[in-house]
């Protein structure tokens, strides 16, 4: 079986890795880094937001913190039109919740040798900061950022870089502690301490990445776990602003925690200087190559086939300086897992707002379609109001295929996963890698079964 | 409630207008207070083109105009070296256009006259082929093409900088400061304001001996507090802003109805417009329409063929405060101003109203009007402004040895000397190691810090028209948040109070891209909601009070 994989995120990702598990031979076609290596090291299944479409913190009647499973059971029962419900027809919270660890499993397990680690369950509340200070919910969290955990912290420390592009630990400080104020938990006590970086890291401090690609290197990371012992005490979670190593920040967090004698871990990054996307990004391409799924870097142009079922789709590959050639690749069930606008899976065509590639009908988060006119039609002047173009996405049926303007499957062995699937705003409803992640699985389960023709 | 001054004059508004005439009394020693309800300049000066050209357009209809602005450009270009850049017009002339090249000419040559004033360049006459290899991205269908000299300016900083000399001079500005009533006496005189803070709240009586409503388009509104009348035929005028530029040249575009536009740089953007249509609304309530950009557009295609290629990131849009004129066109109205003396004519003496004008000759207006006002207050200093330079503008600096000396990246210093001129080093002092705060346009931390330490920056909001925050590609994405711990490390500011003024910066911004957000800048949107509305649990503080519906 000959399985196509449009779109390299998280989605396509997990999509074409249980692909080819199953023994499928696929290609996987994507651009270059999308949404997910732009993320901030969260895996949110149902994450909490303060948003009146979105899952809420606490239970509306009793009050007190949802766990991320109770939250995914509250998705499941009120919020019927969200593409995650689809995934979960029984509408049963148990076995659903057994399905999230299954695939947090499969994923820890194509990533974990790539040097990345999913973490936590759906049973613990998880609340992790970011580079401003600001709070949230992480459902599951990659190992960089997981174990700066303020919810079970009693005391922390933000460790301030002095000259640090981005990062004001004070700033940082003084938001937590509102933010957790605002949230009602217990909140620790927060410090903050400077750390003099080692002379041979100084040069770098005005730009984060370099930083952080320096610390990738053995001899850097001894020279600054020297330089952080001093900010050693027992017990207390040790926050760092997100340059602990670009790739190689394992080691480099371990022999921190070591000499600080708690858990160290990144605070979460912001775009564009999100370093934790970057490693997912990086850990996924390396378990893809090792699963020996074909890389493909470049767009793909159009899909070709006889009557309803695809039989190959076109791609113009953008690698080297060479004039770039529309080549085909034959397919017997392909994945559309192309995101929505920064992975181009929606986009704009002269005036037109449009799934680019298959030309499918695009409906935002009330069923109103939306495709055909410019994207502006459908925002709001109000930043705080409810904006229907960032809701908007493909639909699909139960078994992940898209559908036709007309309700119908519009081709025999399509099926989507991730973001191009519409109906939710993934910045207020934070269903977001997670979704990615489930769909992914369950793209490719189906995919299967429909390039085999059943 | 406090109580402040008395002032010799009390300024409202703090536009162009109201900063020029605040600048201009100050020098004369005239001991002036100026209110403004928002930030500096960010209201009609900040929406304008930012061009202090000497108006080739007004050549045929006011002449008196054309020339005012090309001398008051000359003065300008004395006073504030540092803020002005010279911008090149190429303006192509097409087979079907009813007025063909000889008479272009004509109306050029003309022109030409008074080029010396502002120390403008003759035109010169392009063939087709020699235009098109300036400007590849000419329309092919071109006849010939002229070019004609002009001048551009930081608007907003324009009105910083006449405003931070005023207060240099013994003058007080406060900003974000409403006028809720002006003080009358019982003949009716107008003895000064009572204000509230938009921020603090606080409430502050301000008296002075003749009060000047400088408010533009809003003159209306605050002369009817004062029980007087200003009758105005405002006209709303927007621009497109391009991610980088379309061009280093102007070009001129025509409007399907015969109009006059252009697109031109300024900074890493190039900007297109403007419209001029007559507006009855509320100026606080300005919505860029669909029909607006399309008009814009369309003049901009006949020029640039390749123009929709172009990313549009954002929208400016403004309100002329032009005098009243009945029948007329909008484009045909009058840039004449007018000091209005509300004792005369309504029998509010004591209050006055400066109305109408343009950018390009602020200083001559300032300088006319203040003429009057001394005279009413019995003041005989002469006029200063034409000679005394603006801040930063009394010498050149050495970029590359400022860069050098404070280890700074050079393109970030370039614009803080545009923006800083001779004061650039002391901005850079401000921090111990300056860094970027915004990879859109390099916004160094040390800028904020000087706007909100040493000029009257209170909000981040001020600081998109002040130090160009947030105006690029990302719209803040990336910036705001790093900008608000600046700000709040600054002026003090809580938690709650940086996180909301933040989310106000967020939602500014979005106003101003939503009318025009498609293309490639969908994806840029789409990650700057994940940054501002996808990285909390909690609800921020919504900045409702203070943002427009």
């Amino acid at each position: 079986m000959k399985a196509v994989v449009l779109g390299g995120g998280l989605a396509g990702a997990t999509a074409a890795l249980r692909l080819a598990e199953g023994g499928a031979s696929v290609s996987l076609v994507r651009r270059g880094p999308g949404a997910t290596a732009l993320s901030w090291g969260s895996l949110d299944v149902a994450g909490a937001s303060p948003d009146p479409t979105g899952l809420p913190w606490r239970d509306p009647v009793g009050g007190e913190p949802l766990t991320p499973a109770q939250r995914l059971s509250f998705l499941l029962h009120s919020r019927p039109f969200h593409p995650m419900v689809a995934l979960f027809p029984e509408r049963d919270a148990a076995s659903a919740v057994r399905r999230v660890a299954e695939a947090a499993r499969a994923l820890d397990g194509w990533l974990s040798p790539q040097g990345v680690r999913v973490e936590g369950t759906l049973d613990e509340t998880r609340l992790l900061a970011n580079v401003r200070g600001a709070v949230r919910a992480a459902d599951l969290a990659f190992d960089d950022v997981a174990a700066g955990d303020l919810g079970h912290a009693s005391a922390v420390l933000l460790v301030d870089v002095p000259g640090l592009a981005g990062w004001n630990a004070a700033a940082a400080a003084r938001a937590l502690g509102a933010e957790l104020q605002a949230l009602g938990v217990p909140a620790p006590t927060v410090h903050v301490a400077s750390l003099a970086l080692p002379e041979v890291l100084r040069a770098d401090v005005a730009r984060p990445a370099r930083l952080a690609a320096r610390l990738d290197d053995d001899a850097a990371q001894d020279d600054l776990v020297r330089a952080a012992a001093p900010l050693a005490e027992e017990g207390r979670t040790v926050l760092f602003p997100p340059v602990l190593g670009l790739y190689r920040g394992t080691r480099l967090r371990a022999l921190l925690g070591e000499a600080l004698g708690g858990p160290v871990a990144e605070v979460q990054g912001a775009p564009p200087w999100s370093p934790s996307g970057a490693r997912l990004d990086r850990a996924l391409l390396a378990a893809l190559r090792a699963a020996g799924v074909r890389l493909v870097t470049g767009e793909a142009r159009g899909v070709v086939g006889e009557g309803s079922r695809i039989s190959g789709v076109d791609v113009r590959a953008a690698e080297g300086d060479a004039s770039p050639e529309l080549s085909r690749l034959p397919a017997d069930a392909v994945v559309l897992a192309t995101g929505r606008f920064s992975g181009g899976g929606l986009a704009e065509r002269g005036d037109r707002l449009v799934e680019p590639l298959v030309d499918l009908p695009l409906y935002d988060d009330r069923g109103r379609r939306v495709d055909g006119v410019p994207a502006r039609r459908h925002l709001r002047r109000r930043y705080s109001d409810p904006q229907p173009l960032f809701s908007a996405g493909i639909r699909t049926d139960g078994r992940l295929r898209p559908l036709d303007a007309g309700g119908r499957a519009a081709r025999a062995n399509l099926v989507a996963a991730g973001e191009v699937i519409g109906g939710f705003d993934p910045a207020l409803q934070r269903t977001g890698l997670g979704f990615a992640l489930l769909s992914g699985l369950r793209a490719a389960d189906e995919a299967a079964r429909l390039g085999r023709g059943t | 409630m406090t109580r402040a001054g008395p002032f010799q004059v009390l300024i409202v508004g703090g536009g162009i207008n109201g900063a020029g005439v605040a600048r201009d009394l100050a020098l004369r020693g005239v001991r002036v207070a100026l209110v403004e309800k928002g930030e500096l300049g960010a209201g009609t000066t900040w929406a304008s083109s930012g061009m202090i050209h000497g108006g080739l357009r007004y050549l045929q209809m006011d002449p008196k105009v054309t020339y005012h602005s090309c001398v008051d450009s000359g003065a300008i270009q004395r006073i504030a070296p540092h803020l002005i850049f010279r911008i090149p017009f190429l303006m192509p002339v097409f087979p079907e256009d009813p007025i063909g090249p000889e008479l272009v000419e004509v109306g050029l040559e003309m022109y030409d006259r008074y080029q010396p004033l502002k120390n403008g360049k003759p035109h010169t006459r392009l063939t087709r082929e020699q235009a098109l290899r300036l400007e590849p991205s000419l329309s092919p269908r071109i006849d010939c093409a002229f070019t004609l000299d002009e001048w551009g300016v930081d608007a907003a900083r324009l009105v910083a900088a006449n405003a931070l000399d005023a207060v240099e001079r013994g003058a007080q500005v406060h900003t974000h400061c409403e006028v809720l009533s002006f003080l009358r006496e019982a003949d009716g005189r107008v003895r000064g304001a009572e204000v509230q803070d938009r921020i603090t709240g606080e409430r502050v009586v301000l008296e002075a001996d003749l009060t000047l409503n400088c408010t533009g388009p809003w003159a209306p509104q605050v002369a009817a507090l004062a029980g007087a009348e200003v009758r105005m035929r405002p006209a709303k005028g927007i621009h497109l802003v391009f991610e980088r530029r379309v061009s280093d040249v102007a070009i001129y575009a025509r409007g399907i109805d015969g109009r006059d536009m252009f697109t031109f740089p300024h900074e890493q953007n190039s900007m297109a417009g403007t419209t001029d249509d007559d507006f009855y609304g509320d100026p606080d309530l300005l919505d860029v329409t669909e029909d607006e950009i399309r008009y814009v557009m369309q003049a901009m295609e006949r020029s640039i063929p390749s123009i929709r290629r172009h990313r549009v990131l954002h929208t400016l849009a403004g309100v002329r405060p032009t005098l009243y004129g009945f029948g007329r066109y909008e484009d045909e109205l009058s840039r004449d101003y007018a000091l209005l003396d509300h004792g005369a004519r309504d029998g509010v003496p004591g209050f006055y109203s400066l109305a109408g004008g343009k950018l390009a000759s602020y200083r001559l207006m300032a300088e006319d009007a203040c003429d009057q006002i001394s005279a009413v207050l019995g003041v005989d200093d002469p006029c200063r402004t034409a000679s005394t330079p603006l801040p930063g503008g009394d010498e050149a600096i050495d970029v590359m040895a400022t860069a050098k000396r404070f280890r700074c990246d050079w393109p970030a210093v370039v614009r803080l000397a545009f923006r800083h001129g001779a004061r650039t080093p002391r901005v850079l002092e401000a921090c111990a190691q300056p860094v970027p705060v915004c990879a859109c346009e390099p916004v160094l931390d040390a800028e904020l810090h000087h706007v909100a330490r040493r000029e009257s920056v209170r909000k981040l909001t001020d600081c998109a028209a002040r130090v160009r925050l947030g105006v690029g590609a990302c719209q803040g994405a990336a910036c705001a948040g790093v900008a608000g711990e600046v700000l709040a490390d600054a002026l003090g500011w809580s938690a709650e109070r940086t996180t909301a003024e933040v989310a106000e910066f967020a939602a500014e911004r979005w106003r101003a891209v939503a009318p025009v957000l498609g293309g490639a800048q969908l994806a840029a949107m789409e990650i700057h909601r994940a940054v501002h509305r996808g990285a909390r649990a909690w609800s921020a503080p919504v900045p409702g009070a203070t943002s427009r519906p």
